[in-house]
């Protein structure tokens, strides 16, 4: 006994030794980093200073204001840049880091600006990986993605994590300020709360790239069954109806699903709100929409009743998948190529082309066809586009507070939105990854289209830097050669013309106070949406509660959730 | 009233533990690995449980965020779905005691009882050998073999009966995740009640079986009493653990259907605070967790300690 208390005065001593030793440096670390951020804030100061004051100094008569053009080399030197970006599956298949692509070697040669990669590990999450790495100090001189870090944009530049951009732009970023020169409103959605620029964002910028969604049927199906693709509601009735008994596969049993979700139900059953003229997926503007100014959350848009009415009747008659809620990208699949999925909301590359280059033509169906669906016409007439993109995509990329070449980092970004820079990082150099046809159209050579073992994606992920990153815009040369199929160059013309009057920006800009009240409150709100909507259209939960399942909604504090958003797209009008 | 003096002045704390130290060294060193462990990732880490009282921002870091006192914790507490997250914490983790502990002790007497060597290494081998899947397999091989064309449903439908969604079913969540916890770990298990089995004097079977006790009175009698202290402090072990059921599992097997029953404190502290980034309102509802948790491994320890005479500490 006299020698267990012995022990346990030892163990105690010795643990209070430690951890008054642990704690102390800690504070000694906060206390470095307040420094360095002090320091920061007031090189930052010094710089901004050093801003308002160029301008008068290098500013001649001719040219009042904005940046002046440059030519590559960006800098005379060599200079090492770090930079966080994610490793696309698409470039990992043949790649280990993204400094073994070409294009970026190709970039570097004419640059001057070597890249070192961080690569965050994919099995954790983005925003863990930002989260972490912000948490370490150790910050990469470019970052990519910094979208997905917890603290917003306007909390990382007053904490002098990342620079604020807007003076620098000014100052170096030519090709940048014409974007916001020819596209009116892309500047303003780039700009936050606070109107800082926090990053460069990836963009869209020729109107055909904003569009790569449709609903997606069995067309073979369809000229089987006589019947044309649908345009309302009730033609959509129709033709899932006949697809569910009129066997279109041939094979004497009633197994075809005439509606599947793709990788989840998000992708799936909720894009259907179309029909009803309100948005009620989530993950597009947490299952908001505009109606004449207002925002209005899926639960209380005049539609809601009747979408999980139709819904509840379609699950129940088979219309709908039964796993639709337990699906995942693999079952989906499995389902189309099987002959068993009708119809389906997918992407017109991981979609279409890719399920039409991996069906097995010789053991299952010749005919096998899949093309793009118009979004319906409503009862009020109009037909309803809630999922296209905007120009301006929430992502980007911001500039660490601590990188010592701002300028080279500035440049490095800015020059992938020149006309040459946007064909570059998309398609590689001339003559060697691409080459122009006599309509002075681009093509991938032969080296990427007739990559050994590898997918045309894969292959120009390995060469190029089309479709992943790190490149600024999604272009219309990438855009016009990733497309095998006629069907995928169907999707943009079949959905451009609905109107997106009822689509809520993507790009709303809140205080970070706004932003984490948001957060807390919608964190419930969703789960409990979303299980209530599960409930109601399998018949788990009777349609008779959807009264209450509205008024929960609100207890839970959605009309203070939807105030916080009604605010920002005020604000958001108004500039 | 005196109290009468100690002959011998007691030396004073330091010099006794230097002396200590002198004459124990060897085994203190031995000690240290896991003194270091638990400083290191268990001691230190409860530092960072203060960011449950602040509003935590990374870019301010711990000591720079503002507190905000009982903030997390209030909203925790009325939070729509504070009731439920407890029910099914307690519920998932109380019929994985119920059904899941009691499994690899049968299996240990079973067993136990097996004359035929050969067999016995077979059953051991095969029962053992889920253990070594990795979580994220495994439920992916439940995941597979519960789904509509899947091998409990070729069986449903080979019975005639009609296939079931059994993973968009919440009322076979529990199932689904104790039965297969049941066969991942039973054989794993039973390995310790084994150890304590052949612990047992021979001796007391022999005069058993003089005295004319059948095969189950010697299990009864002999074996279940012989492991009970075994059985004891791996139940209170156990029970300690009641509220903090591993994440990742559920992770894996739930979805928006099946939330209802399967969303348990680990699983919202993982989606709200790693996922989501809301680190403080995560350390919260994990303070309060473990609080939970500490209270019940006190409390069973002190009923074991009346019932039984003995405990863990």
């Amino acid at each position: 006994m006299k020698n267990m208390k012995r022990i346990i005065a030892l163990a105690m001593v010795f643990l209070l030794l430690l951890t008054s030793a642990c704690t102390g440096n800690q504070n000694s670390k906060a206390d470095t980093s307040k420094a360095e951020s002090s320091k920061a804030e007031s090189s930052k100061a010094d710089s901004s200073k050093a801003d308002a004051s160029t301008p008068s100094e290098t500013s001649t008569p001719e040219e009042p204001t904005g940046p002046e053009p440059y030519e590559l080399p960006i800098v005379a030197n060599k200079v090492t840049l770090t930079m966080f970006s994610v490793l696309d599956g698409k470039a990992s298949v043949s790649l280990s880091s993204m400094e073994e692509n070409f294009t970026v070697q190709y970039y570097e040669e004419l640059s001057n600006v070597h890249i070192q990669f961080f690569h965050p590990s994919s099995a954790t999450s983005l925003t863990e990986a930002l989260n972490t790495m912000i948490a370490s100090g150790e910050i990469t001189d470019i970052i990519f993605n910094i979208q997905s870090a917890t603290d917003g944009i306007d909390a990382l530049i007053s904490n002098g994590v990342i620079l604020r951009l807007n003076e620098l732009i000014d100052k170096w970023g030519y090709y940048y300020n014409k974007v916001f020169e020819e596209n009116p409103g892309f500047k303003a959605s780039v700009t936050t709360y606070d109107g800082n620029i926090g990053m460069y964002s990836t963009s869209r910028l020729d109107e055909p790239t904003r569009f790569f969604e449709s609903y997606v049927v069995r067309k073979d199906w369809l000229d089987t069954l006589k019947i044309e693709k649908p345009t309302k509601v009730d033609e959509w009735y129709d033709m899932l109806t006949a697809i569910k008994t009129g066997d279109p596969n041939g094979n004497g049993q009633a197994d075809e699903l005439p509606f599947v979700s793709n990788s989840n139900e998000e992708m799936g059953i909720y894009r259907l709100s179309a029909l009803f003229g309100f948005n009620s997926s989530y993950y597009k503007q947490m299952a908001c929409s505009i109606f004449d100014g207002k925002v209005v959350f899926a639960s209380e848009a005049p539609g809601f009743t009747d979408f999980v009415t139709t819904m509840n009747k379609w699950y129940a008659e088979g219309l709908l998948d039964p796993e639709t809620f337990s699906t995942d990208a693999a079952g989906w699949k499995e389902k189309v190529l099987t002959d068993r999925a009708g119809s389906f909301y997918g992407k017109m590359n991981g979609g279409i082309g890719t399920l039409l280059g991996s069906y097995d033509y010789e053991k299952g169906d010749p005919n096998f066809n899949l093309e793009p669906m118009a979004y319906p016409i409503t009862s009020e007439g109009k037909s309803f586009d809630f999922f296209s993109q905007e120009p301006c995509d929430n992502g980007g990329a911001a500039i660490s507070a601590k990188c010592k070449e701002v300028e080279a980092a500035v440049k490095y970004l800015d020059y992938m939105y020149s006309p040459e820079g946007q064909i570059m990082m998309d398609m590689g150099k001339e003559g060697y990854t691409y080459e122009f046809d006599s309509n002075g159209v681009a093509h991938y050579t032969d080296l990427i289209t007739k990559a050994e073992g590898l997918s045309l994606v894969q292959a120009i992920a390995k060469y190029c830097i089309g479709g992943i990153m790190p490149r600024m815009v999604n272009d219309k040369y990438y855009w016009d050669a990733v497309m095998s199929y006629d069907q995928q160059r169907m999707v943009y013309p079949t959905v451009k013309d609905s109107t997106r009057e009822r689509k809520c920006p993507q790009s709303l800009k809140y205080s970070q106070e706004e932003q984490s009240r948001l957060n807390t409150l919608m964190a419930d709100i969703e789960s409990y949406y979303k299980e209530g909507m599960q409930g109601f259209v399998t018949g788990a939960k009777p349609l008779s509660e959807v009264e209450a399942f509205r008024a929960q909604l609100k207890t839970m504090g959605l009309d203070e959730a939807v105030a916080i958003m009604q605010a920002a797209y005020d604000r958001y009008i108004a500039a | 009233m005196a109290t009468p003096k100690p002959t011998v002045r007691k030396k004073s704390l330091g010099k006794r533990i230097l002396k200590d130290l002198a004459t124990n060294k060897y085994n203190y060193l031995l000690l240290l690995p896991a003194i270091l462990y638990y400083v290191v990732f268990h001691y230190f880490p409860m530092y960072g449980a203060q960011i449950a009282f602040r509003d935590f921002y990374i870019t301010k870091g711990i000591l720079g965020s503002k507190w905000v006192g009982w903030k997390h914790f209030q909203t925790f507490f009325n939070s729509f779905y504070f009731g439920r997250l407890v029910r099914n914490t307690v519920l998932l983790s109380g019929y994985n005691i119920i059904f899941g502990f009691p499994a690899p002790i049968i299996l240990a007497l079973l067993l136990n009882e097996v004359r035929n060597q050969a067999f016995k290494r077979t059953v051991q081998t095969v029962t053992y050998l889920p253990h070594f899947i990795s979580l994220v397999v495994s439920c992916g091989i439940v995941i597979s073999f519960c789904r509509l064309n899947g091998l409990f449903n070729d069986i449903v439908a080979f019975f005639g009966k009609e296939r079931i969604l059994f993973l968009e079913k919440k009322e076979y969540f529990r199932t689904i995740y104790i039965a297969s916890g049941i066969w991942q770990e039973v054989g794993w298990g039973s390995i310790i009640y084994l150890s304590a089995i052949s612990a047992i004097d021979m001796q007391l079977y022999e005069a058993a079986r003089i005295d004319g006790a059948n095969r189950f009175q010697e299990a009864f009698h002999i074996t279940i009493p012989g492991i009970l202290p075994t059985i004891v402090i791996l139940l209170i072990l156990r029970v300690g653990r009641l509220m903090s059921l591993g994440y990742e599992k559920v992770l894996l097997l739930y979805n928006d259907s099946t939330r209802e029953t399967a969303d348990i404190i680990s699983t919202y502290v993982y989606t709200r605070g790693i996922q989501k980034g809301e680190y403080s309102f995560a350390a919260a509802v994990d303070l309060f967790n473990s609080v939970i948790n500490m209270v019940l491994l006190l409390s069973v320890n002190w009923i074991s300690k009346k019932v039984q005479g003995s405990g863990l500490f």
